[in-house]
């Protein structure tokens, strides 16, 4: 960009051309690399907190997709162009990643069509900030990014119907389907949503047999409506579960309870319970952010330290 | 006893001398050895459900993870945060489906509770999302429902995701 | 893994234990090889699911659509249930045959038999749960997770086998022969404990299977086999044994004897649960051989108590003690016990030196003080210092200093504090015996000893103050630390207020002293010569417990310092008002008349009747009066003093008249007094001035005499002070707060109080509710 006279750039500040041409501040971030004072930008912080890295550890990624959805359902017309573009980085790694581990399609699917509606709710007044012809190659990466997904999920469908006919001869390796039924038990019982037992169960009559299991949707109301203990004790049920027990008077026999329509009734009353292996927390002294398994050098070290968990939704109150 | 040995024997007849402290994350070998007692005349331990590929990868995981704490009583609240796994783990686990299988079985034979616990929730993660079509491409399952049981299946269920 | 392992029948991997566990229940060593195939096995068996493929014929399609709601059918099928079954199966006819061939055995035969099966039987199963560990992991846990109750992991299985097949029809004849054995150690025969303790661990570890509640772990065990089947029995056997024991060994023995035995006994059953009963066991066997030997035989030892007491057996009375305070309240008792014994040794001890004690301070106070620390030691080193103890032995000596044959035979219980100020006095004056300063700090703390248990604390305070008084005045104290430190003692123990005056006493004599030394200042100022060389302590009046003296006539020779000082005070301090203390100052004179030169140490009074003989030689009792316009009572005693002294002469009696019998009333008023000109002596210094013993006693007397009028009006006092802090008060609470605050310093007596209340409402300060009798209001 030409421009003669004053330096349009703020004076004193250094200012640094990025990999797509466009000239940032050059950061000077005053505390170690790993954790940000919440005053500053969203993409400081996400810079700051390697939130595009992050994607790829999969202890931090649905922490990070859930931030992203909520940018894109509620906040896109907020956002300035420089946390446009971390949050296209960060979609963009969110999606190298579904494809390098088959994981999370769907979740990948519906942050999409999330995003394609909030702009084409927009259109055509392109009330963002940024220009029109911005915004129009913003949709055209997106419709690209729709497509590259739909074409993993088509390989998922059709091709292998050929593989399965040249592997399963000559390949006698273990399938999941072959786990003794002890181990798929194992694997179901790891599941935190009921929805994916169900569609466990309509795979074939072995897993719909293991899907079945009371003691397995008993397990999974109690975890994310039962009291604070996870006890198998029934006092310990929570006053979610007694309540629905109560209103089901004919079905009050606490061993006779049919756990999975409990599960999906309590779901529709009172949501699931959201779980992240890493959140990023804030320090209580300094206001830093940073996330759980890094450490945190605050200034304030010589007093107790204290931090607390910010939820997606509370960090993205912060931010924006 | 730190440096002390024992030699396990996988199914393809390799001896593998590992560490008794290591080997002891096998709860099924530790409650051998208070059983029976270690003695000064070294038995050969066999193996017969574990291959040599698989073992050498079983005694990878413990001996990395030989310093760990003991987990915590609550595992039902950490089995279902299948997110939480390790980067060692999430590295270490980056092998292909059969590979990840028989890792499961040799954990459930050798009692690993903790390798268990990774290798099942690379698993779940594999499943979790997925249409039930979906999850037979990605583990290479047959349907044998009839179309009346799948049609019988599908309206059983109907219920459970109306809003 | 191959394929065809997979479905392994139930007979085959029977068949293929059997060997091994046969083995393990011969208790033959095993290997870890074997061991690890056995493992294999069972675990090849449990992951062959029947229902895992569709090609396993017999297999029943799937019920598609409609849960089935039954515990433990529904889901898919993990297997183990069939093996447990055979486990059990195998154990419950293993475990007959081992029932068998102990039934018939009786005694230390059975212990050693079911001990020693025991021990295998256990080990065994522990190695069979191991290997068979795949069941318990799947198979069990989820069986119990679903809510059966009836399933356990595979070695409480066992347990809950041995329980039922060999326990149940064995047990009375183990319990028997573990208690005849126990009954034998009582005896002190040796036994072999280890075949109790091995009996005792299998009735434990037996416990797990009832009572197994929802939130316990699969094997938490709990006691009641022990308890049920074991302790039980044992407590019952232990109460009867010791019940005899106590009835036969007494018949025999003291009860100090019996005693030792008892302490014996319970370390011997602390040390019997230890070595091989369960710990749980401790408490209540301790408290049943308690009860059996001590408690039942409270009264023996109550009365043995008394007896030990008066032998000063301290070392047994300890022991006594000890047990007694292992049951609870049977102190109390005791502590009443000590008490009676302190207060009746008390009384006893003071009555025996009642007769020199009465006008003996020194033999009273410190009778007293050796009676205090005699208990002090026996409550110490007997009763382990208990406050219950120390409580006793403030009670009993409160009692017996305050009211005894001497405060008897002197009529009021003022007499102690009144002989403890006495005994201070005589510490703190000059050539006091007890030199040594340590030893004087001690004598200080045994006094304050004394004092606590004083209730007339006001009586001592008058009685002290008034003798500080003459020690200051007359410059007697030994020392002005001793006095401080005394002081500081008593403002420890009764606060700011009661040492006040006393505080206020000692500063007055460091005023007068700059006092002096100004007024010599202003005597050179002003060439003021003509004064005779004295010196002065000014007193305030509140302060200290003098009264102004009957007063006389300035001799000439003294009259210019008399006005040059009233001059100068009045001068400095205007308004104030100087009273002269005669009867507390003293001069020297000097004999001319003499051939030797005599110095004379007189009390004013006697110098003021000796200057007049300045004057002329001889003088009538009347004129002297006349001249002196001294009081003539107390004129006579100092005429009386100064004829016994023969440096004066009456003309009128002859010299040998004049003796111990010869009294001031014998003095008459016409008779005449003359100068002794050949007075002679072998002392240069002759010291005239010796108090009169009469005058000393009456000082005592007027104390005791005042001190219910003093009380009065500290009562009265105390409740303005209440009233006016709480306006209206109930006539029982007033009297309650009276009595507690003024409880420092004595205690007021009931009729007292409602007196002086009387006299308040008289005096209008209080009046009482007209709709309320009882309350009293305070008027301002």
């Amino acid at each position: 960009m030409p421009f003669i006279g004053r330096d349009w750039r703020a004076y004193g500040e250094q200012w640094t051309k990025t990999d797509i041409g466009s000239w940032e501040r050059s950061r000077r971030l005053s505390l170690s690399s790993s954790s940000i004072n919440s005053n500053s930008s969203l993409s400081d912080v996400f810079n700051a907190l390697e939130i595009t890295d992050s994607v790829s550890n999969i202890r931090r990624f649905n922490y990070i997709a859930k931030v992203v959805q909520i940018l894109f359902k509620e906040k896109l017309g907020e956002l300035s162009g420089n946390a446009q573009r971390s949050l296209f980085q960060v979609i963009g790694r969110m999606i190298d990643m579904v494809l390098k581990t088959g994981d999370n399609i769907s979740l990948m699917q519906r942050i999409l069509t999330q995003f394609h509606s909030s702009i084409k709710s927009a259109y055509p007044y392109y009330y963002y900030i940024g220009s029109a012809p911005l915004w129009q190659r913003h949709i055209k990466m997106l419709t690209r990014m729709q497509e590259t997904i739909k074409q993993v999920q088509a390989n998922m469908t059709e091709t292998d119907e050929d593989d399965k006919d040249n592997d399963s001869p000559n390949d006698n390796k273990l399938t999941f389907d072959y786990l003794p039924v002890e181990m798929q038990r194992e694997v179901v019982r790891r599941l935190d949503n009921g929805t994916d037992i169900v569609n466990v169960g309509m795979i074939n009559t072995n897993l719909y047999r293991v899907s079945q299991e009371l003691l397995i949707w008993r397990q999974l109301c109690l975890y994310h409506f039962g009291g604070d203990t996870q006890n198998s004790d029934n006092s310990m049920l929570g006053e979610k579960i007694l309540r629905l027990m109560r209103k089901q008077r004919n079905d009050v026999d606490k061993n006779n309870i049919d756990w999975k329509t409990a599960y999906f009734k309590l779901k529709r009353q009172y949501g699931l319970r959201e779980v992240y292996a890493e959140m990023i927390h804030q320090c209580q002294l300094c206001k830093c952010l940073y996330w759980q398994d890094t450490d945190h050098p605050c200034p304030y070290e010589t007093l107790s330290p204290s931090s607390i968990p910010i939820t997606p939704r509370k960090l993205v109150t912060i931010l924006v | 006893m730190a440096g002390h040995k024992i030699k396990l024997q996988s199914s393809d007849g390799d001896t593998f001398d590992v560490e008794v402290e290591i080997a002891k994350q096998s709860a099924t070998i530790k409650t051998m050895l208070e059983d029976l007692g270690m003695d000064e005349e070294e038995d050969v331990i066999p193996l017969p459900n574990v291959n040599s590929a698989i073992l050498k990868k079983v005694i990878q995981w413990a001996t990395h993870h030989k310093d760990d704490p003991p987990p915590p009583e609550d595992d039902e609240n950490r089995e279902k945060n299948t997110n939480d796994i390790s980067s060692w783990d999430q590295d270490f686990l980056k092998v292909d489906q059969g590979t990840l299988f028989e890792l499961i079985l040799a954990a459930n034979y050798l009692d690993i509770k903790g390798l268990l616990d990774v290798t099942c929730k690379t698993v779940a993660n594999m499943i979790k999302g997925k249409t039930p079509e979906e999850i037979r491409r990605t583990f290479n399952i047959k349907n044998d429902f009839t179309p009346q049981e799948e049609e019988q299946i599908k309206k059983e269920n109907e219920w459970c995701e109306e809003k | 893994m191959s394929q065809t392992n997979r479905h392994v029948k139930l007979d085959e991997v029977w068949a293929k234990l059997l060997d091994g566990i046969n083995h393990v229940y011969q208790f033959q060593g095993m290997k870890k090889p074997a061991y690890m195939l056995l493992y294999t096995h069972v675990y090849d068996y449990c992951i062959s699911n029947p229902n895992q493929s569709r090609t396993v014929p017999g297999t029943s399609r799937v019920h598609i659509g409609g849960l089935s709601r039954s515990n433990g059918q529904d889901g898919a099928n993990i297997v183990g249930g069939e093996l447990y079954n055979k486990l059990k199966n195998y154990l419950k006819d293993y475990l007959k045959d081992v029932c068998q061939s102990g039934v018939d055995l009786q005694g230390e035969g059975v212990l050693r038999f079911y001990t020693n099966r025991w021990e295998k039987y256990q080990f065994s199963s522990k190695v069979m749960n191991d290997f068979c560990s795949y069941i318990n992991r799947h198979w069990v846990q989820r069986e119990f997770n679903s809510g059966r109750k009836d399933i356990y992991e595979i070695y409480t299985m066992a347990m809950d086998s041995w329980q039922k097949v060999v326990f149940q029809p064995l047990h009375k004849q183990v319990t028997h022969a573990c208690l005849d054995l126990i009954k034998s150690e009582r005896n002190n025969e040796i036994i072999n404990t280890r075949l109790i303790s091995g009996v005792i661990q299998s009735y434990v570890a037996l416990g797990f299977t009832e009572e197994l509640t929802n939130s316990s772990h699969i094997t938490s065990p709990t006691l009641t086999i022990y308890r049920d089947y074991f302790e039980l029995y044992f407590l019952h056997d232990t109460e009867q044994f010791y019940r005899l024991e106590a009835a036969t060994f007494l018949v025999h023995n003291s009860v100090t004897e019996y005693l030792k035995k008892v302490a014996t006994r319970l370390d011997e059953e602390v040390h019997r649960v230890q070595s091989y009963l369960h710990p749980s066991t401790l408490s209540i066997l301790i408290k049943k051989v308690e009860e059996v030997l001590i408690r039942d035989q409270l009264d023996a030892i109550y009365t043995e108590a008394k007896k030990l007491l008066r032998d000063e057996r301290y070392q047994d009375l300890a022991l006594l003690f000890k047990l007694t305070n292992r049951i609870p309240n049977a102190t109390n008792e005791l502590k009443k016990i000590v008490e009676n014994h302190i207060y009746e040794m008390g009384i006893n001890t003071i009555e025996r030196v009642s007769g020199t004690a009465i006008n003996d301070p020194k033999v009273y106070i410190e009778t007293v003080i050796d009676i205090h620390k005699k208990f002090l030691k026996l409550v110490q080193e007997s009763f382990n210092g208990e406050q219950g103890f120390t409580a006793a032995l403030d009670k009993a000596c409160g009692k017996f200093i305050n009211n005894n044959v001497v405060t008897q035979s002197a009529g009021s219980t003022t007499k102690s504090p009144e002989l403890l100020a006495r005994y201070c006095d005589a510490l703190l004056r000059k050539g006091s015996k007890a030199v040594e300063e340590t030893d004087l700090e001690e004598k200080f703390n045994q006094i304050m000893i004394v004092f606590n248990y004083i209730e007339d604390k006001d009586v001592y305070q008058k009685f002290y103050s008034k003798m500080l008084a003459k020690r200051l005045v007359g410059q007697l104290s030994a020392s002005d630390d001793y006095e401080e430190s005394m002081i500081s003692k008593l403002k420890q123990a009764c606060g700011f207020e009661y040492t006040s005056k006393l505080q206020r006493m000692f500063q007055d004599i460091g005023v007068s002293k700059t006092l002096l030394t100004e007024y010599e200042k202003y005597c050179e100022n002003h060439s003021i010569t003509d004064t005779a060389d004295f010196s002065v302590m000014v007193l305030s009046s509140n302060s200290w417990p003098f009264s102004g003296s009957s007063n006389f006539v300035i001799p000439l020779e003294l009259k210019s310092t008399f006005n040059s000082f009233t001059e100068f005070y009045t001068h400095r301090h205007n308004g104030r008002k100087l009273t002269w203390l005669h009867q507390h100052s003293k001069g020297e004179l000097q004999t001319y008349f003499t051939t030797q030169k005599y110095i004379l140490q007189v009390s004013t009074y006697q110098m003021v009747v000796l200057l007049l003989f300045n004057k002329v030689l001889t003088w009538t009792v009347e004129r002297l009066q006349d001249e002196t316009q001294i009081k003539s009572e107390l004129l006579l005693q100092v005429i009386l003093g100064l004829l016994k002294s023969k440096l004066l002469i009456c003309t009128d009696i002859n010299d040998d008249e004049i003796d111990e019998d010869f009294k001031e009333s014998d003095i008459k008023t016409h008779y005449s007094i003359r100068l002794s000109t050949d007075f002679r002596s072998k002392k240069l210094r002759i010291n005239l001035n010796v108090p009169l013993k009469s005058v000393e006693q009456k000082d005592i007397e007027g104390v005791h005499r005042t001190i219910d009028e003093d009380r009065k009006m500290v009562i009265q006092a105390a409740i303005v002070r209440i009233m006016k802090a709480r306006q209206t008060l109930r006539h029982a609470l007033l009297m309650q707060e009276v009595i507690q605050q003024l409880s420092s310093r004595f205690r007021p007596k009931i009729p007292v109080i409602k007196k002086c209340i009387d006299v308040l409402i008289e005096k209008e300060y209080l009046e009482r509710q007209s709709n309320e009798k009882d309350v009293l209001r305070y008027l301002a």
